[in-house]
């Protein structure tokens, strides 16, 4: 029982490590972690450039001074071999989060250092992400598993058609068409941000600001999830309500309420807890985009702004650190499964 | 050949299947259409090239808006003219006037004016002339502005040909010289005290449809009534010859879906969207299909090491986030160009383990059933029975899965694109609705800019479902009530 769970979980955790392999062969392949580094070695190479020049007063003396300092430093950062002596050094610094600096970007204490960057703002995308998740999934599975009890009726299709569409809109535009809505023209919600400018000062009013900008975002993750969790809810019930024991424990003539409840609502939690599994998944990777609409301060707007500056650095760690927390939410997901169902013995 | 007719007899029993497909068959022949009157370069030479946009007004809403107001939103006009109006012939001399008129009713200023001549050949040595004016209801007549075409340069021979590949382009509602001799004629005859410091405050275009309602004021009312617009051309010799002159009045609306900050019909670009949609839809299912199903099959049926090999892959591919991998990619790459096959590509070697996943164990029931135990004791071979036995028995159940992808696949390219991260050289709904979030259309309230591309997103993609949907109790006939 615990060996297959064993060998699922380090699955999982290949993850982080086929990751950073990837990464860094596609660095190394193209050049670009060549470029990183050098960028990185000539810039500490400017700053030992002015120190010499203040001790060594002679030209040609500087000059090979600077030579020997070069070399030095190039080889400190591995730029005298080939890319790929590099990589293990490379996949163990990212693995130990020394995630380097950025060129432009800084953290809202002003530091530039990524990783005080990065963290600073996971907070921001968990609160954007988990309640809209866990909202949409309560919601939409009762939904779905209320009209899955009287399937063809005019609600029903009619709520499945509203699931469909729901399940086809991507977040951003819908974002757009809110803030557009209520921002723009209805002048209801704040078009973007986290918090008013300037910040009310007391924690309360801070939260109550947080609340009134977190309304839109919050409703357009909902309005682009539910549809998912009412038509899966719906159909997974709709399976096992076909199935033969299902029709024998009418036929016992056991009341409707006990065969919905016991033969299949029960059968059906465990699909249904798969579905979140897949669910945040796919909600932490829209709310990139998502954030970059509402100008909310999470890890997904850093991901549009580093595209937008060019910053190789942060860019490697983000899709680092989101695949690890992708895959934490998959083991912890991975767990609740097991304690779910009862079939379930690995 | 029954078996087809029964099955699509079957499907169209089903509603979300009719819907599906007669969306489809409307996105099929939008994209044909767009295909066979679109040039091959369209993303380059058209969309993306500003000059071909130049004569069009920026940032205009809709012509339909003005069925919402009761004002007369100017429209606009593009006045060709390719004969002379009147002609004067003299001793070495030809002018040709061409006139334009036009009643202008509107209860708003239009957004420019523009002068384009096209193409004017000569032979003497002494360069054509060319002399805008414009006659304006208050019995204004003002010789807005002048200037000389460029003379034969010593190694020219005869004919001399200008503005033969781009027209000339005089934009008057931004010429200093007609600014300034509007001014003059509205100070002489207004008896007001404008500026050339002012008219940016004022706005040009109302020095040319308005008048100084306060004397003294800079606040203008507009000036209905009929204007004519002149444009002379003088040249020296009796042989010239002008192809096309064109007035072009700048609306505040214009066609069917309005333009966008640099002038683009929205519309044309939305059309072209749909063939671009389309085809990294279909390539990207059909790639992901076609890896999946393989992979899956022989994972499925081969087993041993095969099978541990690609399922432990596929497992840690699916668990890769996609779309800060799909980002990550697409950004490292972005320099090698193509970076529409780039996307599919990505999209292909990050998507394949779902289907593989699904099929494996359809394969190894298959795998264990009579009819595949009586093909190897025929002495069939693995190939031919992944092929000739497994693959028929999957094909409706992959054909369904690939309908499923189209539309994650154009969602997906929707969303790179939407990070700047789309292909210039393949104008996509995703990069139009970038570059309006990017201007800040969201923010300005232009909303004609940002919303039709999402309506279409949305809309393939659900012609997709639906399909998808309505395949699904034709693949399991035991499910009566779908929708």
């Amino acid at each position: 029982m615990i060996k297959p769970l064993f060998y699922r979980l380090l699955s999982l955790l290949l993850v982080a490590p086929a990751i950073l392999l990837l990464m860094a062969l596609v660095l190394g392949l193209t050049g670009i972690s060549d470029r990183i580094l050098v960028s990185i070695a000539e810039q500490t190479l400017q700053e030992v450039k002015k120190t010499l020049a203040t001790q060594i007063h002679d030209p040609s003396a500087l000059e090979t001074a600077i030579q020997l300092r070069k070399q030095e430093i190039y080889s400190i950062y591995g730029l005298d071999k080939p890319w790929f002596y590099r990589m293990f050094q490379m996949i163990i610094r990212i693995a130990t989060f020394d995630l380097g600096r950025t060129r432009v970007i800084k953290s809202f204490t002003g530091s530039q250092e990524v990783s005080e960057i990065i963290l600073e703002r996971i907070p921001n995308t968990i609160l954007l992400v988990t309640i809209p998740l866990i909202f949409s999934a309560i919601v939409g599975t009762l939904i779905g598993v209320k009209i899955a009890s009287k399937p063809g009726t005019l609600l029903d299709r009619l709520t499945s058609y509203l699931s469909i569409i729901s399940y086809s809109l991507p977040s951003w535009w819908v974002g757009i068409v809110l803030i557009i809505l209520f921002g723009f023209h209805l002048k209801i919600f704040p078009v973007s941000g986290m918090y008013s400018i300037p910040p009310p000062s007391d924690t309360l009013s801070r939260i109550l600001d947080l609340i009134w900008h977190s309304i839109l975002p919050f409703t357009t993750l909902v309005i682009v999830q539910i549809g998912g969790w009412i038509y899966s809810a719906r159909m997974i019930v709709l399976n096992i309500a076909q199935e033969d024991y299902v029709t024998v424990a009418r036929a016992k003539g056991l009341p409707e309420d006990i065969v919905r409840r016991r033969y299949i609502l029960r059968v059906a939690a465990p699909p249904i807890v798969t579905n979140i599994v897949l669910g945040l998944s796919g909600s932490l990777g829209g709310a990139i985009i998502t954030e970059t609409i509402f100008g909310w301060h999470g890890m997904g707007s850093l991901y549009y702004q580093a595209i937008m500056t060019l910053e190789e650095n942060l860019l490697i760690a983000l899709t680092y650190i989101y695949t690890l927390i992708h895959i934490l939410a998959r083991i912890i997901l991975e767990i609740i499964y097991l304690a779910l169902d009862p079939r379930v013995r690995y | 050949m029954s078996f087809i007719k029964e099955f699509i007899k079957k499907a169209w029993k089903i509603r979300s299947m009719r819907i599906g497909v007669i969306f489809l068959t409307i996105l099929m022949i939008l994209s044909i259409s767009v295909i066979s009157t679109y040039p091959m370069d369209f993303g380059t030479r058209i969309w993306n090239n500003p000059s071909y946009w130049a004569d069009n007004p920026r940032l205009a809403p809709p012509i339909w808006i003005s069925f919402f107001t009761t004002a007369k939103i100017p429209a606009h006009t593009v006045l060709k003219l390719n004969q002379p109006t009147n002609m004067l012939e003299g001793e070495n001399l030809l002018l040709m006037e061409y006139v334009v008129e036009m009643d202008y009713d509107y209860d708003d200023y239009p957004s420019f004016l523009h002068v384009l001549i096209r193409n004017v050949t000569f032979y003497s040595t002494k360069p054509p002339k060319v002399e805008i004016w414009m006659g304006r209801p208050d019995n204004l007549i003002v010789r807005l502005t002048s200037f000389t075409i460029r003379g034969p340069s010593a190694i020219e021979e005869p004919p001399y040909r200008r503005y033969v590949e781009s027209p000339y382009r005089i934009i008057l509602t931004e010429d200093s010289t007609s600014i300034l001799n509007l001014i003059y004629s509205l100070n002489n005859k207004y008896s007001s005290n404008i500026t050339l410091d002012d008219v940016s405050a004022i706005g040009p275009e109302k020095l040319f449809f308005g008048y100084p309602s306060k004397p003294g004021g800079r606040e203008f009312s507009i000036l209905k009534g009929l204007y004519r617009l002149y444009a002379r051309i003088y040249i020296y010799d009796r042989v010239g010859s002008v192809e096309e002159i064109n007035f072009i009045l700048g609306g505040k609306t214009y066609g069917l879906l309005g333009t966008d900050i640099i002038g683009r019909d929205l519309m044309m670009g939305l059309l072209y969207g749909f063939p671009a949609s389309l085809m990294i839809g279909f390539l990207a299912s059909t790639l992901v299909t076609f890896i999946g199903a393989v992979l899956g099959i022989l994972s499925g049926y081969i087993g041993g090491r095969t099978d541990m090999v690609i399922q432990r892959s596929g497992d840690i591919i699916l668990n890769m986030p996609l779309l800060p991998i799909l980002i990550f990619f697409t950004f490292i790459f972005r320099e090698f160009g193509m970076r529409f096959l780039l996307i599919i590509l990505v999209l292909t070697a990050f998507s394949w383990p779902g289907l593989t996943i699904i099929i494996r164990p359809m394969v190894m029931q298959m795998k264990s059933s009579q009819f595949i135990e009586a093909a190897i004791s025929c002495g069939a071979s693995k190939i031919w029975i992944m092929r000739k036995h497994i693959l028929p028995n999957l094909a409706l159940f992959i054909i369904a899965q690939s309908i499923f992808l189209v539309p994650s696949a154009i969602l997906a390219e929707a969303a790179l694109s939407f990070l700047g991260l789309g292909d210039p050289t393949l104008p996509t709904w995703g990069q139009i609705l970038e570059q309006g979030f990017r201007s800040g259309a969201i923010y300005l309230g232009y909303w004609w800019w940002v919303i039709p591309p999402g309506i279409l997103i949305v809309l393939t993609a659900i012609t997709f479902l639906l399909i998808t949907i309505g395949l699904e109790p034709i693949l399991n006939p035991k499910l009566k009530s779908v929708i």
